[in-house]
């Protein structure tokens, strides 16, 4: 117990270092990436709150992290909200709205209720591109870069610190909820969500919590985003965002608590990565139609193997990955043994 | 004004009701909802077009081929993909479909790049005039093969031998193996014909439009189609489809200038929201019971 | 004369055609087990799951400790300190043996949603106290000790009965709810779950019991109903009950007239 301990102190020294000097060390490019994804992550958190544990299957993610955005957008240009007031707000909000659109999932399971979260990114959208007093529609809005206590936050270095920041606390509050009666409330309605009716758990009740919570997490990503992007419009909030979302979760891991960061990385990373590649080989060969082509068709070949391969995703390949390391490592004396 | 988006939206209906066809038809063999119907369509389209301009022989040669060819892809998807998926849960078989529309995709854009394309005039010319209006050729093939194929797909499911095997599958796979019905077959062939009937439904719609990766697009417009019309029902597949063919193109017609575009995908999924409220399992589908 | 703490009063239930319960009524009193016994189909699972509110009964009146229940909704009835286990265990598979224990208490946690994403005070708090309660109390009670954090789906199916019970425990209920705690055990297990069974009559429980092992009902029940196509066949003590020839005739068979 003493030295799990002590292993975990020492984990979490490092982490803090590096999260102190990170920002000096890498460059520009690698920063930009981190952030990406540290806000990616507090998005897929989120979502594997809703759907990993809870079982709710939602496709909405994308325009929930709209409406976060827009929301503190709107805070931040037309009302003149500190910026990272409308952070917070931009959450609750966003949780106001979760909650909405999650009532017709209290009576539907399943592909039914993934179908009404598909409805509410559909309907979002719609808003986001129409109701243009609010949203300026297609036209998206420009944030000025924002201060915070007067030092200007403009560019990679100074986001990072918020981002990675905030990421790691949502990390850590998610993980808090599923060592509580909240978070088994929400495992018990994934799997048997009757019997835990029975047992005394609201089940609307904690449906809605859940996705008040995941919501939560989506509109704070979706307030770092706008932010970070100084620029918010419909295109960043559709259905190819939610999509993205759900596959962070599964390639992460559903119902587990390195899942949605595993999965943000895997994610925000592999574009860039098949980027490169391409480059690489476009010396060679010559190729029209790359970049996006490429993109795509690798993400959806990933995907496939993926899912054939190790259902349970990243968390799993890396959990026996170092369980096998381990074993190579600390017990060689075996295999001398097994010789004799 | 009222007529010509009426028709137009029987016959946008009759291709959503091809696409829901094939939909419906792999949910009832092994209950798999296919997210990338849309994809297939797309891409059935641009295989047809590419076996059609790039075989120099007649038409009753190369349809056949490209009818050939869907149906192979299906069984292709089927086995290296299904084949290894059985008892996964639904949200994993959600991703994997997306993740073959994603494949899909960026396969048809790096072949073939973001173009448009014209799609040659495969459909006989005909003219018709209901009211002093002109129709399209293409309007009324569209309305017949759908028709045509609800009508096959009605009496296969009902009398035929396969047709019957197929339902015992889907309804108790165990089951259906100790009777000697090798599940497999019957899942492989349920691809291969929604395959083919995608195919069909994308050669319809890009002779109505053209040719390009928006096609795929129209993938999500089936969901409001069986949502309504009940995700085991073939009829109401076909239902659904007209239903939703014509109210989202009266609403673009109409209400398409006051709110922007994209108003009948908006207008579709407010109906799919309230049938989920009201009735979940749409005008035909079977309830799901629920045990203690 | 104990206090009533169950009663079920006349009710009815039907299914699309089917009447499933056609005029039962039983009652439970403080410290009493009760059995409700009857062939396959009669409608006792039917019955409790009426209790529980999983089904909404066409007419009748179910009270519990005075109030009627009748119309409430299932995690409400929990509320009022009844518990169950569940004929197909309905364990909560993603979960551990421990977790699974600890959210059959979710009725008496206090903390809110704040409290438990911080992990702090009152959350903090309860989860110590509820840990060490279910550790000296139900962990000791059927020898689940070495098995807290292994995750249920990988256990036997007689410790997963087990993990059935304490769940419902966990709850600290006034009635506890058994729906055939000993279907497909040996005869070593039996004896271990007749024993908890006492064990918890001990703690003041009053008990519900649906079975087929007559030899356990017969043995450990204060009372007994007998029903059979969702009607009351007879109750009474356990001699009553044997003595029955309406009751030896469609049930027991004769090998009970001793």
């Amino acid at each position: 117990m003493a030295m799990h301990r002590n292993k975990t102190m020492i984990g979490i020294g490092i982490a803090v270092i590096c999260y102190l000097l990170g920002p000096f060390v890498l460059s520009d490019y690698m920063l930009y990436l981190i952030n990406l994804a540290a806000i990616a992550t507090i998005g897929a958190v989120g979502l594997n709150i809703l759907t990993g544990y809870t079982g709710l299957i939602a496709m909405a993610n994308g325009a929930f992290i709209g409406v976060g955005a827009y929301t503190a957008a709107v805070l931040y240009t037309k009302l003149g909200v500190p910026f990272l007031l409308t952070i917070p707000i931009a959450g609750l909000m966003t949780a106001v709205v979760g909650m909405i659109f999650g009532i017709p999932a209290l009576r539907l399971r399943g592909f039914y209720l993934a179908m009404s979260t598909l409805a509410a990114q559909i309907l979002l959208m719609f808003v986001f591109n129409n109701w243009t007093s609010i949203t300026s529609g297609e036209r998206g809005i420009f944030l000025s870069p924002p201060n915070l206590f007067g030092i200007s936050l403009v560019g990679d270095r100074g986001f990072f610190f918020l981002t990675v920041g905030i990421a790691a606390l949502g990390m850590l509050l998610s993980h808090n909820l599923f060592k509580t009666d909240t978070g088994r409330a929400f495992i018990a309605i994934r799997d048997r969500d009757i019997a835990a009716n029975i047992i005394g758990v609201d089940i609307f009740k904690y449906k809605l919590t859940s996705f008040a919570i995941s919501s939560f997490y989506a509109g704070v990503a979706g307030a770092l985003f706008g932010f970070y992007m100084t620029y918010v419009s419909p295109e960043a909030f559709g259905l190819n965002v939610s999509i993205d979302y759900i596959a962070m979760i599964i390639v992460g891991g559903l119902g587990n608590l390195w899942g949605g960061l595993l999965g943000a990385v895997f994610v925000v990373i592999l574009p860039e990565f098949v980027d490169k590649v391409i480059e690489f080989v476009g010396q060679f060969i010559p190729m029209e139609y790359t970049f996006a082509a490429f993109r795509q068709l690798v993400f959806g070949l990933l995907i496939i193997i993926f899912l054939v391969w190790e259902p349970k995703g990243l968390t799993e390949i890396l959990r026996r990955l170092f369980c096998w390391l381990k074993a190579k490592i600390f017990s060689p004396r075996s295999e001398v043994e097994s010789l004799e | 004004m009222f007529i010509q988006a009426l028709i137009a939206g029987i016959a946008v209906g009759s291709v959503y009701a091809l696409i829901a066809l094939g939909m419906v038809l792999i949910y009832k063999a092994s209950s798999v909802i296919n997210f990338s119907q849309g994809a297939l369509v797309m891409i059935g389209a641009y295989i047809t077009y590419a076996v059609v301009t790039g075989i120099p022989a007649p038409l009753w040669i190369t349809i056949p081929i490209a009818i050939v060819l869907s149906a192979l892809l299906g069984v292709v998807i089927e086995r290296l993909i299904f084949r290894y998926m059985t008892g996964v849960d639904l949200i994993a078989v959600i991703m994997v479909t997306l993740g073959i529309s994603f494949l899909l995709e960026g396969s048809t854009t790096a072949i073939w790049g973001t173009l448009n394309y014209s799609f040659p005039k495969i459909l006989p010319e005909m003219s018709f005039s209901l009211g002093g209006i002109h129709i399209s050729e293409v309007y009324i093939w569209s309305f017949i093969f759908s028709m045509v194929i609800l009508v096959m797909f009605t009496l296969f499911f009902k009398y035929s031998k396969i047709g019957l095997r197929m339902r015992a599958v889907a309804d108790n796979q165990k089951a259906s193996i100790s009777l000697g019905i090798h599940p497999g077959k019957m899942i492989s062939l349920s691809w291969a014909i929604s395959c083919v009937v995608a195919t069909i439904g994308g050669v319809m719609l890009a002779n109505i439009k053209l040719l390009n990766l928006g096609l795929s697009g129209i993938g999500i417009l089936v969901f409001p189609v069986v949502i309504l019309g009940g995700l085991d029902s073939i009829i109401g597949a076909v239902l659904g489809g007209f239903i939703i063919g014509i109210l989202g193109s009266l609403s673009a017609v109409y209400a398409g200038g006051l709110m922007g575009g994209a108003v009948d995908q908006v207008v579709s999924f407010v109906i799919l929201l309230i049938i989920l409220l009201v009735k979940p399992y749409g005008l035909f589908g079977t309830k799901e019971t629920l045990r203690l | 004369m104990s206090e009533t703490l169950l009663k079920v009063e006349n009710i009815h239930l039907t299914f699309g055609g089917l009447k499933a319960i056609d005029g039962i009524s039983l009652d439970v009193c403080n410290d009493e087990l009760v059995s409700l016994i009857g062939p396959n189909g009669a409608g006792k699972t039917s019955t409790i799951n009426c209790i529980c509110k999983f089904y909404d009964i066409d007419s009748g009146q179910i009270f519990f400790n005075g109030e009627n229940i009748t119309r409430l909704k299932p995690h409400q009835v929990a509320r009022h300190r009844i518990s169950r286990s569940f004929q197909n265990l309905d364990l909560f598979k993603g979960m551990t043996v421990l977790e699974n224990i600890k959210l059959g208490a979710h009725i008496n946690i206090r903390s809110g949603i704040l409290s438990d994403l911080l992990y702090y005070g009152k959350t903090r708090k309860e989860e110590r106290e509820l840990e060490d309660f279910i550790v000296e109390k139900i962990f000791s009670l059927f020898g689940l000790s070495k098995y807290r954090n292994k995750h249920v789906g990988s256990l036997p199916y007689g410790l997963q009965k087990k993990i059935d019970i304490a769940r419902a425990l966990a709850a600290r209920p006034k009635l506890l709810i058994l729906d055939e705690p000993v279907a497909g055990m040996n005869s070593d297990e039996t004896k271990e779950i007749t024993e908890d069974i006492q064990k918890i009559r001990e703690a003041d429980i009053s008990i519900l019991l649906i079975e087929h092992d007559m030899d356990l009902v017969m043995n450990i029940s204060d009372r007994i109903y007998v029903i059979n196509f969702g009607e009351n066949i007879a109750d009474g003590t356990p001699q009553e009950v044997t003595a029955n020839s309406d009751v030896i005739n469609i049930y027991l068979g004769k090998s009970f007239e001793n």
